[in-house]
Order: C-alpha cells, then sequence, then structure tokens
C-alpha cells in the first residue's frame, strides 16, 4: 500500500523555540567595563534570541561601540533618558517579537538561563512573566557578601514558596521574559516609581495575569561593592517599595495572597527597622547587654536555607564565610528603609531621580 | 524577607507556615485530581526547610535557656514569642483579609501603568 505524500511525516529541519521570537533588551548608561560580557552571554545561550538591542542611554565611555563589537544591534536616543525604564521603554516601541526579555547590563547569565527562562512562558498562554534566580558575580566585599546571602535565602526560600501560590513578590528587573503584548498593554515600564519592575509585577496581578519564577534560570548581575553604591540601590528599592505601597494598595488589598503578602512585608519592614536601630540597643542599656543576643538569634534558622541552596551550588565555604556580612547589611537595609518612610510618608518628599548604583 | 527590606522574623514566620502548609495543599489537589510530581517535590522542599528552620530555632532556645545567665529558669519568654508573633501575624492577616472583603464589592479600573 502507497503512502499519500501528506501523511509521511517531514524531518523537522528546524523546531520553533520561544527564544526564535524573542527580543532581549538590555539599558546600559556608562557600562563600558560589564556591556560586552553582557552581549556575548546573551548571545552564547542554549537558544540565542532573535535580536539583542542594547540601548546605549546617551553613555559617554564608549557603551555603544563596545556593545555593538560585541554584536548587538545599538540604539542610542537623542538625551539620556533619565531611568532604566526610560531607556527600556525606547527599546520597547519596535519590537514586534511576541516575547520581550530585559536585562541590566551589568548581568551575565547561565548558558541555559534565557531557554529555561521561556518555558513557562511558551507552556501557559496566561503567564505575562517570568523572572529567573539571582546570584552575585562577585562576592568579595562585606557588601557582596550580605547581598550574596540575602539573594540566597530569598530566592531558595521565600519565592519558590510565593511561586508556588502563584505569586512571585517581584519579577525582578535585572532579568525577566514577558508576553510582549502584556507589557505594552500595561503602557511598558513605567517611571512613576524608582521599582519599575515591581510597579509592573503588581500592574500585571491586578489586570488579572500571571508571573512565574523559575529558579534553574540563573543570572549573575554584579552587586554594588562598596557603601556608595549600595546605598544609591537601597535608596532606589526602599523608596520604591513604599511608593509602589502607595500607588498600588487599592488594587493589591482585593488580591487576597499578595494583599497579604505586601502587608505582612510593610508592616515587618517598619517594625524590624525601628526595632534593630532603635529599641534593642535601648534595650541593651536599660535591662542587659544580652539583649544584643536578638540581632544574630536567628542566625541558625536563616542558615538552613542558605546551606540548602549553597550545598546544591558548591558554595557552602563561601556561603558560611559570608554570613556575618548579612548581619551587618540587613542593619543598612533597616537604616535605609527608615528613610524612605519618613521621606515618603511624613516629609511627603518622594524620591523622583533614578540614581544608577547597580 | 525580599532583598533589600530588613524584616523581624515576622515574615519569615508568615512564610514558615506557608510552606509548611504547601505539602497539605498539593494532597487537596492530588486528591481532586490534580496531580503535579514537580510541584509535589517543591512542596517537599519547601516543607522540609520549613522543618530544618523550626528545628534550628528550637535549638536557639535551648542553648539560650542553657547559655544566658537568668535565662534557663523560665520558660514562659520561650513560649510567649512565637505565640505573640503568631497572634500578631494572624491580626495583620485577618486585618489586609477584611479589607480586601470589603474593596472587593467596589468597582476598580485598572489603567495602564
Amino acid at each position: 500500500m502507497e503512502i499519500p505524500p501528506q501523511v509521511v511525516p517531514a524531518a523537522p529541519r528546524h523546531r520553533a523555540r520561544p527564544a526564535d521570537d524573542l527580543t532581549v533588551i538590555v539599558p546600559a548608561y556608562n557600562e563600558a567595563a560589564s556591556i560586552a560580557d553582557t552581549v556575548r552571554s546573551i548571545l552564547g545561550q542554549s537558544t540565542p534570541p532573535a535580536r539583542v538591542v542594547v540601548v546605549d542611554d546617551f553613555s559617554t565611555d564608549g557603551t555603544g561601540d563596545l556593545a555593538r563589537a560585541a554584536g548587538a544591534e545599538v540604539l542610542r536616543p537623542d538625551a539620556n533618558t533619565g531611568s532604566k525604564a526610560g531607556a527600556q521603554n525606547v527599546a520597547l516601541t519596535m519590537v514586534e517579537t511576541t516575547y520581550t526579555m530585559a536585562i541590566d547590563a551589568d548581568t551575565t547569565l547561565a548558558p541555559d538561563a534565557l531557554e529555561l527562562l521561556m518555558e513557562p512562558l511558551a507552556a501557559d498562554e496566561t503567564v505575562v512573566a517570568a523572572c529567573g534566580f539571582v546570584v552575585p558575580r562577585h562576592v568579595s566585599t562585606v557588601w557582596e557578601r550580605g547581598r550574596y546571602t540575602e539573594y540566597l535565602l530569598s530566592f531558595t526560600f521565600y519565592k519558590p514558596t510565593q511561586d508556588h501560590f502563584g505569586t512571585p513578590l517581584i519579577s525582578s528587573g535585572c532579568f525577566s521574559a514577558y508576553r510582549t503584548a502584556a507589557l505594552k498593554a500595561a503602557g511598558g515600564w513605567s517611571e512613576r516609581t524608582r521599582a519599575e519592575d515591581m510597579d509592573l509585577t503588581w500592574t500585571f496581578y491586578q489586570a488579572g495575569h500571571r508571573v512565574r519564577f523559575v529558579p534553574e534560570a540563573v543570572c549573575y548581575p554584579i552587586e554594588p561593592h562598596d557603601l556608595d553604591f549600595l546605598g544609591k540601590q537601597l535608596r532606589r528599592w526602599s523608596h520604591g517599595f513604599v511608593q509602589n505601597v502607595a500607588l498600588h494598595w487599592r488594587g493589591i488589598v482585593r488580591l487576597p495572597f499578595l494583599g497579604t503578602v505586601v502587608g505582612v512585608a510593610l508592616f515587618d519592614a517598619v517594625v524590624a527597622s525601628l526595632v534593630y536601630l532603635f529599641v534593642l540597643p535601648l534595650l541593651a542599656v536599660l535591662l542587659s547587654p544580652w539583649v544584643l543576643l536578638a540581632y544574630v538569634v536567628d542566625v541558625p534558622a536563616v542558615l538552613v536555607p542558605v546551606l540548602v541552596a549553597a550545598r546544591r551550588r558548591g558554595e557552602v565555604g563561601r556561603a558560611l564565610a559570608s554570613l556575618p556580612s548579612f548581619l551587618v547589611l540587613r542593619l543598612v537595609n533597616g537604616l535605609y528603609m527608615l528613610e524612605a518612610l519618613v521621606t515618603e510618608v511624613v516629609l511627603r518628599r518622594p524620591l523622583e531621580v533614578y540614581e544608577k548604583g547597580h | 524577607m525580599t532583598a533589600g527590606l530588613p524584616g523581624t522574623g515576622l515574615g519569615g514566620l508568615f512564610y514558615l507556615l506557608l510552606a509548611l502548609a504547601m505539602p497539605v495543599i498539593e494532597l487537596v489537589r492530588t486528591l481532586r485530581g490534580d496531580h503535579s510530581a514537580e510541584r509535589w517535590r517543591l512542596a517537599l522542599t519547601q516543607a522540609g526547610i520549613a522543618l530544618g528552620i523550626v528545628g534550628a530555632t528550637v535549638g536557639v532556645v535551648v542553648a539560650v535557656r542553657l547559655l544566658v545567665p537568668g535565662a534557663g529558669g523560665d520558660l514562659t519568654l520561650a513560649l510567649l514569642a512565637p505565640l505573640v508573633a503568631l497572634g500578631v501575624l494572624s491580626l495583620l492577616a485577618a486585618v489586609v483579609g477584611t479589607w480586601g472583603a470589603v474593596a472587593r464589592r467596589r468597582p476598580l479600573e485598572v489603567g495602564p501603568a
């Protein structure tokens, strides 16, 4: 019996992959030291994207030339846009692919990160954003070590738990993928707060969309190595959080899980700042110096998820050596959160300038 | 709880309870015919981490009672602290939940960013 030609399966020459329909946007302002590594890391992925567009946001250090030499398309606006969100939106207007990804100019990816991050978007139409696991590329100074511990804790215990309940709190701006239509429908990355990734994620939830966390998709940003850079980053994050709560509370309180997560985070951040910076020192003076043990009493509890993550990565020694830095970092976190609350809520002076600090 | 945000442990307790609930939720889903090996693996991993955290915390309480002068005699504080934290957390969740229930009765337009 002869098989009709139309039922003979043709050998697939090239199976369509989500990355074939993906544009990666890399906003960059004076990133000459890192942009080439970032572009090469994207182009060297197991499934490279259709386009890599670097938005050279009026850099003065040759960032655009380096990005072009590394293989990226380069867009250069007529003037500095003033923020990461602004730079990303310049490129978004030109995106015609189904998916869009944003990657910071100081962030490199594990070789299969892009392929893995695209999976939930390709598999489920209701998912409009996906974010990956973040690990600092350099772990040397006290601030980098503190952040390393903080990320291992957050991305091993908190974020997978949030994902199981369908609500990762933030699709991190340094490495996230989006369904382009939903991103454009949300108006792109808004510049109304200093944490555009949190703003976008919460906007998606209020529109009924889903966001996923993909722990296997790993990225490596350069984290602040000194207090000056760290301060700029923490000012953006803490002010951005307060601004987003003020902007979205009417909408997120209607979403039971997100409302509770944000409510607990806000309450905890306010109380923790006051306790760490004022209550514990005061009680130590008035009652007993043993009260100061409260600063470290949760170390074994913190160590459990941190060591789980570190063991998976083969970095147990590094994690143990970094733990004391985490204790220092969270005091600094408290200081900046308190400053943000006082400035934004009490003094009504919102942070409006986007200060670059990794 | 989230990178860059300080926390007292109240957020940690919240996630601890969620992680411990994950296998129960998965069991219910499975019994309803919605089985996922991937979700089960995550639920058991997170619950395992949560149990490790509980064990570590109990260990700290025991160590403090043995090592810190004056902390060994009275169990009240050791028992009171987690109860107070649970109470605050429950109250917070109840307030947000009630607020949300009231808010959902009124329409809200969600526009683009």
